[in-house]
């Protein structure tokens, strides 16, 4: 429910804003009436348009026709940090040392990109795509060649390249989940499969933990599963809503067997077999995160986080912040040992029976605001991703950070390299 | 569908719907002028894609999707400039209390990034839901909410220091 001081806000920005007026209230002596009256003159051939669209159509369906249904590579060994993949304006990835390079997209296209996920082996990643032309098809179709050429690896390169890209039909589905194997320099070599996703997606999709489907959850209460072939599995789920949001966060368990669902008031587990979902005793469960080894899952409630075991016994709680304020952002260490969270500009690690923590300080860049969270844990286990900043002359920048040593953190995206905050993912790699 | 015929008449949904639209696009490119024309582009964008409009929403809602989209999109293609003054109507900086927060909002507009003032302006001026200013904005309602969060951060510094304390230190979902 929206509070009082959120009600409180809106009033005043209502005030303001309503203060300020256009220019040019009346149709007749709008700019846009004498455009749209000089283009009407243009009669632009409507039939072209439609030819175009079907050309796009004839190489999207040809493209779609040669995917490759590769399949995840097994993990071998400990796995060592790849590249970390962010949305700008498209997706970039970015590693220690090389600078930030644009995968997906070019500047001002009708697409907008998001949700990057490395699959757990490391050669592919997900990513959602989102046709600005479902509602505002004004401009032609854009089509990107699925093949590129692979670059020498590593050499900072900014220059957009080709990527596994097909365009789909305007106004028949604006939103997609496109899957691209990784190839040198992080950039996406060949497309894997393009998935229709519903246009209300609720969450980022995220990959089971074998590599072969990926879920996503839907506003209207809809929890799914879709593998590369584009075969979709639905599981039951009965979720309240309490109407302000339509929030749904969840994760796999390991065995991929099954999710487990937070939807803003229960934590649910959802067999991935068809079995009747159950919930846990958890009450306002915001977010909700399996422990590597499968036997716990921490919990975000209100300001707190939890953890509990798979039948919703308390452990510890991990977070505690007297119920004051939202709660920091949190992850996992690989190893299943910690948690960690910032406070403030120190990251701090919990044990995760509750049992020690320490602190570090970040290190954040003196031009830096020092309004930080925690993006992520490396997959090697020695970095946290953290982010710093925000504001429009200060957009965000991400940092890698030491988990053990005192060396200063690593800016791995300046303020200018375009990132606005959002989802990131860490590739895993192994030899 | 229930909507389809608000746009029949254009001329009349301009009028209707102008002002609204002319301030979501200040909101976010936070130049009058800019604002003007993005809010000209969108009418033209909207007027040439009328057909496609289905009409499974009001018109304003459709019409607030372009407006947003174009006004992300001119900023995309204009680099960050420092402003050098604050966007003030000439004629009243009369030092009155609804002035001055005006002033005080807007200066704390201009310190959040594009897509979390779109954000703002979705959720507290036109009071859209979570999963309508996700398809706006094409990313999903939880990535909204983060949005929305860092951006209330960012406010509650901003506005702390010229209002009070109980006014802004709490805004939360």
């Amino acid at each position: 429910m929206t509070s009082d001081l959120d009600r409180d806000f809106a009033v005043r920005l209502r005030a303001a804003l309503d203060g300020q007026t256009g220019p040019h209230p009346v149709w007749s002596e709008a700019p846009a009436a004498r455009r749209v009256a000089e283009r009407a003159r243009r009669t632009r051939g409507r039939s072209l348009r439609l030819l175009a669209v079907a050309a796009i159509l004839l190489v999207g369906g040809g493209a779609i026709g040669a995917i490759l249904l590769a399949q995840p590579r097994p993990l071998r060994g400990p796995a060592s940090n790849g590249w970390i993949a962010y949305r700008g304006d498209g997706l970039f990835v970015v590693r220690e040392g090389v600078a930030p390079r644009r995968i997906v997209g070019v500047e001002e296209d009708v697409f907008t990109e998001d949700c990057p996920a490395f699959d757990p082996a490391g050669t592919r990643l997900a990513y959602t795509t989102y046709d600005l032309r479902f509602f505002e098809p004004t401009e032609p179709p854009h089509a990107v060649p699925a093949e590129g050429e692979p670059t020498p690896d590593p050499t900072p390169d900014p220059t957009p390249v080709p990527t596994p890209r097909l365009t789909p039909e305007p106004g028949s589905h604006p939103r997609q989940i496109v899957v691209g194997a990784i190839g040198n320099g992080g950039r996406l070599a060949s497309a894997v499969a393009m998935l229709p996703a519903p246009d209300d997606l609720a969450a980022c999709p995220r990959w089971s933990t074998d590599g072969r489907r990926l879920a996503y959850a839907t506003g209207a209460d809809r929890l799914a599963a879709v593998d590369m072939a584009g075969q979709v599995s639905e599981f039951g789920l009965a979720v309240r809503r309490t109407g302000l949001s339509r929030h749904f966060d969840f994760d796999w368990s390991p065995d991929a067997s099954t999710i487990a669902v937070a939807d803003g008031d229960k934590v649910w587990l959802v067999p991935t077999n068809g079995d009747d979902a159950r919930t846990l005793p958890v009450a306002g469960a915001w977010s909700v995160r399996w422990s590597p080894d499968g036997r716990r899952l921490a919990v975000t409630v209100g300001p707190d986080v939890l953890i509990v075991t798979t039948d919703g016994s308390l452990v510890a709680t991990v977070i505690d912040r007297d119920g004051e304020g939202p709660a920091p952002s949190w992850a996992w260490s690989p190893d299943g040992e910690w948690l960690a969270y910032v406070d403030g500009t120190k990251v701090v690690r919990v044990r995760a029976d509750g049992s020690a923590n320490d602190a570090r300080p970040i290190g954040v860049p003196e031009d830096t605001d020092p309004q930080a969270s925690l993006v992520g844990w490396s997959p090697a286990g020695d970095r946290f991703l953290v982010s710093a900043g925000g504001g429009f002359r200060e957009p965000v920048t991400l940092l890698s950070v030491p988990v053990e040593s005192r060396e200063p953190a690593v800016v791995l995206v300046k303020p200018e390299d375009g990132y606005f905050g959002g989802a990131v993912s860490w590739q895993a790699a192994f030899d | 569908m229930a909507f389809r015929s608000e746009l029949e008449d254009f001329g009349a949904f301009y009028e209707r719907t102008y002002q609204a639209a002319y301030r979501t696009a200040l909101g976010i490119v936070r130049d009058a002028s800019l604002a003007a024309d993005v809010t000209q582009e969108a009418y033209v964008a909207a007027y040439e894609q009328r057909d496609r409009f289905r009409g499974d929403a009001p018109g304003h809602a459709w019409l607030h999707r372009i407006v947003v989209n174009r006004s992300l999109m001119t900023l995309r293609r204009r680099r960050p400039t420092v402003r050098e003054i604050e966007h003030v109507d000439a004629g009243s900086a009369d030092g009155t209390p609804g002035t001055t927060d005006r002033v005080a909002i807007f200066a704390a507009l201009d310190g959040l990034a594009p897509q979390q003032r779109a954000a703002v302006v979705l959720r507290y001026y036109h009071d859209y839901d979570y999963t309508t200013i996700a398809r706006i904005l094409g990313t999903t309602p939880t990535n909204v909410g983060a949005i929305l969060n860092r951006a209330r951060e960012r406010l509650r510094v901003e506005l702390e220091p010229a209002t009070t304390t109980s006014a802004v230190a709490g805004l939360g979902r």
